[in-house]
C-alpha cells in the first residue's frame, strides 16, 4: 500500500508492445474484423512490394497492343501495349496511399469541425451547421469538376495532392455533421457535466474524455472515407480531372474505358484494378463492421445467445 | 449560524418548441426561496417533476435562472461567469444521481479524484490526498480502488468515489440530487450515513434532494416540499413529517411505504 511503482524506460516500450499486441487482439476477436485486416495488410504488402518489384516499367509502350494473358505479361498487355501486371502492381501504392491520406485528413478536419461544433455555443453551432449543410447539399461531382479544373489549371507538377485535396473538400462534411451529433450527445451527459463542475476547461474535457467516448465513431468515419477516397479517385480519374500521366488503379480503369476495353473483350485490363479496388472496400467495411461489433457489445450479445440457445436445442434433440 | 446559501424568488421556464415559430414556456420553478444555514442538512422533497433537480441545476449553474438572484455568503452570485464562476463551483458541489453515467467509463478511480486535485493547484502530497479522500468515503484499502475503472465497482462504490472527486475541491456545499435513489435498498443507508459523517467531520452544508421521505427523516435537519415548482411547505423535519399543513405534504407522506402496513 502506498508503495510507488518506478517504472523504467524498458518496462514502458514492454508495455507499448503489450497494448499494440491486445488492439490486435481485439481485431481478431471477431471474424468480420479479422478477415478484413488479412485482406488489407496482404494489399499493403503488395502495394510496399510493387513500389521496388514491378516487373517491366509500368509507363512504357514495350509491348504488342491487347495481349490476353501469356507467359510474359502475366496479365497481359493493354491497348496501348504496356504491361497490366507491372500497373497493377505499381499502381497499388499511389491507391492506398490516397485512401489512406483522405482518410485521415478527411476525419482530422471532420473531428475539429463537428467536436468544436457540438461543444461550441448556439451561434458558432448555427453557422458552423450551415456551412456542413452547404457542403452536403452541393453535389460532390459539382464541387470535384469546379476544384479539379482548378487545380489542372494551374498546371503545375503537384503530383498526387490536387486529387487529394478534392476529395477531402468533397469528403468531410458526413463525418462532421456526424461527429457533431455524437458530440452534443455525450457533452449533455453526467459525466462532462460533472468535469464542466469540478472546473475543467472546454479544451481539456475534448482531449480528455469526448476524444476518447467518441473513439468508436472516429474509426468508423476513417474507414469510410477512406473508402471514398480510394473511389473516388476512380471517378476524378474518370472525370479527367486527375493527372492521368499517373499510375494508379483509378487511371488503369480511366484509359481501359477510355479504350473501350469492356467492348472488345479484353477483360484482363479491366478486371485486375476493378478487383482490387473491390476487394480494398470489401477490407474495409469487414473493419468497419467488425469493429463496431466489438464497440457495440449489444450487437455481439445477441450472437452470442442466439448460439447458446441453439446448443440447448441441439442437446435437447 | 449563519445562512451560507440563499435564494431569492428563482424562477425558471423553459421553451418548448411546437412549430418552426410557435413555442410554449413551461414554468418548472415559480418563485422560489430557500436558505440553506451552515453544517445543515437540507432536505427538498417533491413528487417528479416538482422542479427540485431543476433547482440543485440552477444552484451549481448548469442552468441560469430566468430571473431572481442566488447569494453565497452574502454575496450575489447570480451574474457570476469565467473565473468567479469557477471559483463558486469548488464550493459548491453537486453529486448526480445516477453513479452508473456520472463517472467516466473510460478513466479509473484514480484520475476522477486525481483531477479536481491537480484542478485546485493542492498544496501537499496528491497520492497522499487521494489515498485520505477515499478513505474518508470508506473505500478501503485505497490502493485497491485507484486501478479500477468505473464498471469493475459496484454502484454504492460508484457514488463514494464520485463523493470522494467532489470533496476533493474541499467544497463547502454538496448538493446531492437523490443520491440513493438509484441505489440497492442495503446500501441506502450507508451512503446516508457518510453523507452525515461528512457533515460532522468536515462541516459541509448538504441540501438533499429526493422524493422518498423514508430517507428525509432519517439525516436531515430541516425540509422543504416542491409541488409544481412552488414551495408549499417548510420546517423542521420532525414538525413537517408529525404535522403536515398542507394537503400535498400530506398524500406525500401518505404515498410513503410502511413495512408494517399491508395495502
Amino acid at each position: 500500500m502506498g508503495s510507488i511503482n518506478h517504472v523504467s524506460g524498458l518496462e514502458k516500450i514492454v508495455g507499448i508492445i503489450r497494448k499494440t499486441k491486445s488492439t490486435l487482439g481485439i481485431l481478431f476477436q471477431n471474424g468480420k474484423s479479422a478477415t478484413g485486416f488479412i485482406i488489407l495488410v496482404s494489399i499493403s504488402i503488395f502495394a510496399i512490394a510493387g513500389l521496388f518489384f514491378a516487373p517491366y516499367n509500368p509507363d512504357a509502350y514495350m509491348f504488342r497492343r491487347s495481349l490476353p494473358p501469356n507467359s510474359v505479361n502475366i496479365l497481359g498487355t493493354t491497348g496501348y501495349g504496356q504491361d497490366v501486371f507491372s500497373q497493377l502492381f505499381a499502381g497499388a501504392a499511389p491507391t492506398l496511399f490516397i485512401g489512406f491520406s483522405v482518410g485521415i485528413l478527411g476525419t482530422l478536419i471532420s473531428v475539429f469541425v463537428g467536436v468544436l461544433s457540438g461543444f461550441a455555443s448556439k451561434r458558432v453551432n448555427d453557422l458552423i451547421n450551415s456551412i456542413v449543410n452547404i457542403f452536403l447539399v452541393v453535389p460532390g461531382v459539382l464541387l470535384i469538376m469546379l476544384f479539379g479544373t482548378y487545380f489542372l489549371g494551374l498546371k503545375e507538377n503537384l503530383g498526387y495532392v490536387p486529387t487529394i485535396l478534392i476529395l477531402i473538400i468533397t469528403g468531410w462534411a458526413f463525418g462532421a455533421r456526424t461527429f457533431r451529433s455524437v458530440t452534443l450527445s455525450v457533452s449533455k451527459r453526467d459525466y462532462i457535466l460533472s468535469s464542466v463542475l469540478i472546473g475543467e476547461s472546454k479544451v481539456s474535457i475534448i482531449f480528455r474524455q469526448i476524444i476518447k467516448a467518441i473513439m468508436p465513431v472516429i474509426v468508423s468515419n476513417f474507414f469510410f472515407t477512406a473508402m471514398y477516397g480510394v473511389m473516388g479517385l476512380t471517378f476524378v480519374e474518370y472525370l479527367g480531372v486527375g493527372n492521368l500521366s499517373q499510375v494508379n488503379w483509378g487511371t488503369m480503369l480511366y484509359w481501359a474505358i477510355n479504350d473501350e476495353a469492356y467492348l472488345t473483350g479484353q477483360w484482363w485490363w479491366i478486371l485486375p484494378p476493378s478487383l482490387m479496388i473491390s476487394a480494398l472496400m470489401f477490407s474495409f467495411i469487414l473493419l468497419n463492421f467488425g469493429l463496431d461489433e466489438i464497440a457495440n457489445p449489444s450487437l455481439r450479445i445477441y450472437n452470442k445467445k442466439n448460439r447458446k440457445a441453439k446448443n440447448v436445442t441441439d442437446t435437447q434433440n | 449560524m449563519s445562512q451560507i446559501l440563499r435564494t431569492e424568488s428563482i424562477s425558471k421556464e423553459f421553451m418548448v418548441r411546437k412549430g418552426l415559430v410557435t413555442g410554449n414556456t413551461i414554468k418548472a420553478l415559480n418563485d422560489v426561496n430557500i436558505y440553506l444555514e451552515e453544517r445543515e442538512i437540507l432536505a427538498l422533497v417533491g413528487a417528479s417533476g416538482s422542479g427540485k433537480s431543476t433547482l440543485a441545476r440552477i444552484l451549481v449553474f448548469l442552468y441560469r435562472p430566468t430571473s431572481g438572484k442566488i447569494f453565497f455568503q452574502d454575496q450575489d452570485v447570480t451574474k457570476y461567469k469565467g473565473r468567479k464562476l469557477k471559483k463558486y463551483r469548488s464550493d459548491v458541489q453537486m453529486v448526480f444521481q445516477d453513479p452508473y453515467a456520472s463517472l467516466d467509463p473510460y478513466h479509473t478511480v484514480d484520475w476522477h479524484i486525481r483531477r479536481p486535485l491537480i484542478l485546485s493547484h493542492y498544496k501537499g502530497n496528491v497520492e497522499e490526498r487521494i489515498d485520505e479522500l477515499l478513505e474518508m468515503v470508506r473505500l478501503n484499502p485505497p490502493s485497491y480502488y485507484r486501478e479500477k475503472f468505473p464498471h469493475q465497482i459496484s454502484g454504492g462504490q460508484r457514488q463514494r468515489v464520485y463523493l470522494a472527486r467532489a470533496l476533493a475541491l474541499e467544497p463547502k456545499v454538496l448538493i446531492a440530487d437523490e443520491p440513493v435513489s438509484m441505489l440497492d435498498v442495503s446500501l441506502r443507508i450507508e451512503v446516508l450515513d457518510l453523507l452525515s459523517s461528512i457533515r460532522e467531520k468536515l462541516g459541509v452544508s448538504i441540501i438533499y434532494i429526493t422524493h422518498d421521505l423514508n430517507t428525509v427523516s432519517v439525516i436531515s435537519d430541516r425540509i422543504y416540499v416542491l409541488h409544481d415548482g412552488k414551495v408549499v411547505e417548510s420546517g423542521r423535519t420532525q414538525d413537517v413529517i408529525a404535522n403536515p399543513s398542507d394537503s400535498y405534504t400530506r398524500a406525500l407522506i401518505e404515498a410513503a411505504p410502511d413495512p408494517y402496513k399491508r395495502l
